[in-house]
């Protein structure tokens, strides 16, 4: 275990070293932020939609109290949203998705000897094939979860005005009640760290697959369990961080 | 002129090679046979600087190819270097024109137009045209090939790697692959290394033909001498196919 560990940063020290060419590594992290990024907006928009709306659900249920005003619902909802679902739920999302794309995209370029192909031309084949994912996922799955908590908040709002007995009046005055600021950069801080755990760890499984199509299979599985498990863990330690 | 000394190469306590020296001839068709798992891939990876030996030295015409070497000659010796891997290598994201122009792309600062001009000089001079905007995926075994044959050679390389090229392809097909190689190494006087145990390769154009059996070199020779040895071991590995066998007994 602490050989692989002390592997997955030898990799990084690779990855994070001078591009080849710089041009050509920038039109690599816009196909990126397109290939791992934008091609996730639809699931994230569905999921925050529908999660919005239960925990919308979840809090006029366990909330309902002649002492507790109806717009505690939208405040409370506002706070869980994103403070932890958006940021922490969706990121865990993202590592199942982006993750297996990234370890089976580099693990299938491994076992069909392409990165060999790279290598061969002199060229820092973690650098070229690593760091612009990780540049994707670090600039645009902040741009994703912002996205995740405007329809989680819409999917909160529709539940909670048809079917939850608030006016939009109510909802959106426990929308606004107490802003804080610090809430979001909590929650954007945690989302970068989580960017940068998901396709670096997904990335060190894929690049060093050997084997055939089962353990690219394995490697992407692999892939997801260890970026989640890291999220969860670091989600704790951040939270302790940046809150208490 | 490519010199190996004394390469060991090992996978963890398992040696796969064991001591191998040669000299590869430049500007000829040097070719390297043997049976699957005799270490021919690894002593190829070697040469290419894909994989390390724990012992023995590399010369490029006389330049150290290892760790201990400045980097500059390193990425010097590697910018000569073409080679085209076992399944073509092409990368899958890319058409066959963004393919070929990716050593350039790196490499070279010219034109984009003029990059794209010598790319389809290549793909020309392997028999390929129109196929630009294809993508690997839509390709066949054979012209996955001649895709990495272009490739590999847009650099203008002094050496050219081969591994098992005509691997998956039909008689014919496996034999233009030939034809192509043994000119492009009359035309570019690259020296050409070659992979193979396919025994049509080494009868066409096996001007100088290494045998490697069991991670050793054993025999050195050529395409007029292979077929007069009296080594048991190559003599084996030669009876193997219907071809050599036949022109052993006549």
């Amino acid at each position: 275990m602490f050989k692989r560990f002390g592997k997955y940063w030898l990799l990084l020290g690779e990855v994070f070293s001078r591009p080849t060419k710089r041009n050509l590594f920038w039109r690599q992290v816009s196909d990126e932020i397109y290939n791992l990024c934008i091609s996730s907006v639809l699931i994230v928009s569905i999921i925050s939609l529908f999660v919005g709306a239960a925990v919308t659900i979840q809090m006029r249920l366990n909330i309902d109290s002649a002492w507790m005003p109806l717009y505690a619902i939208g405040y409370a909802t506002r706070k869980a949203i994103i403070l932890e679902f958006s940021p922490t739920i969706i990121s865990l999302i993202l590592a199942g998705k982006m993750g297996s794309q990234i370890a089976s995209q580099l693990g299938t370029m491994r076992i069909t000897e392409q990165i060999d192909a790279i290598e061969v031309m002199g060229i820092n084949s973690a650098n070229y094939l690593i760091l612009p994912k990780i540049i994707a996922s670090l600039l645009f799955n902040p741009i994703l979860i912002m996205l995740s908590i405007v329809v989680a908040l819409i999917g909160s709002w529709t539940i909670g005005v048809s079917v939850g007995g608030m006016t939009t009046y109510e909802f959106l005055y426990g929308m606004q009640f107490e802003p804080e600021n610090s809430d979001l950069t909590y929650a954007l801080i945690k989302t970068v760290f989580f960017a940068f755990l998901i396709s670096s760890i997904s990335a060190f499984q894929g690049y060093y697959v050997q084997g055939g199509a089962l353990e690219v299979g394995k490697a992407s599985t692999k892939a997801v369990v260890h970026s989640s498990i890291a999220i969860i863990l670091s989600n704790l330690v951040l939270t302790q961080l940046l809150i208490s | 002129m490519i010199s190996l000394k004394s390469i060991d190469k090992f996978f963890g306590d398992r040696q796969v090679l064991f001591g191998i020296s040669m000299d590869l001839q430049p500007g000829k068709a040097n070719l390297i046979i043997g049976r699957s798992g005799s270490g021919k891939t690894v002593l190829m990876k070697c040469m290419a600087g894909l994989l390390t030996p724990e012992n023995g030295e590399i010369l490029f015409d006389g330049r150290r190819f290892d760790e201990r070497q400045d980097a500059k000659t390193v990425a010097e010796i590697r910018r000569d270097i073409g080679m085209v891997f076992q399944g073509g290598a092409l990368f899958d994201s890319l058409t066959v024109l963004e393919n070929v122009v990716f050593p350039l792309d790196m490499f070279r600062r010219m034109p984009r137009a003029e990059k794209a001009d010598r790319a389809h000089d290549c793909l020309k001079r392997v028999g390929l045209e129109n196929i630009d905007r294809l993508y690997p995926s839509e390709l066949s075994g054979g012209m996955k090939k001649r895709v990495a044959i272009a490739r590999a050679i847009v650099n203008n390389p002094k050496y050219l790697f081969c591994d098992e090229p005509n691997s998956g392809l039909d008689p014919q097909t496996s034999a233009r692959i030939d034809d192509l190689i043994a000119e492009i190494t009359e035309e570019y006087r690259t020296t050409t290394v070659i992979n193979t145990h396919d025994m049509n390769s080494v009868l066409q154009y096996g001007d100088v033909v290494h045998f490697i059996h069991e991670g050793k070199r054993w025999w050195t020779g050529d395409k007029k001498t292979i077929l007069e040895t009296p080594d048991t071991e190559l003599r084996n590995f030669l009876e193997a196919s219907e071809l050599t066998k036949r022109l052993l007994r006549a």
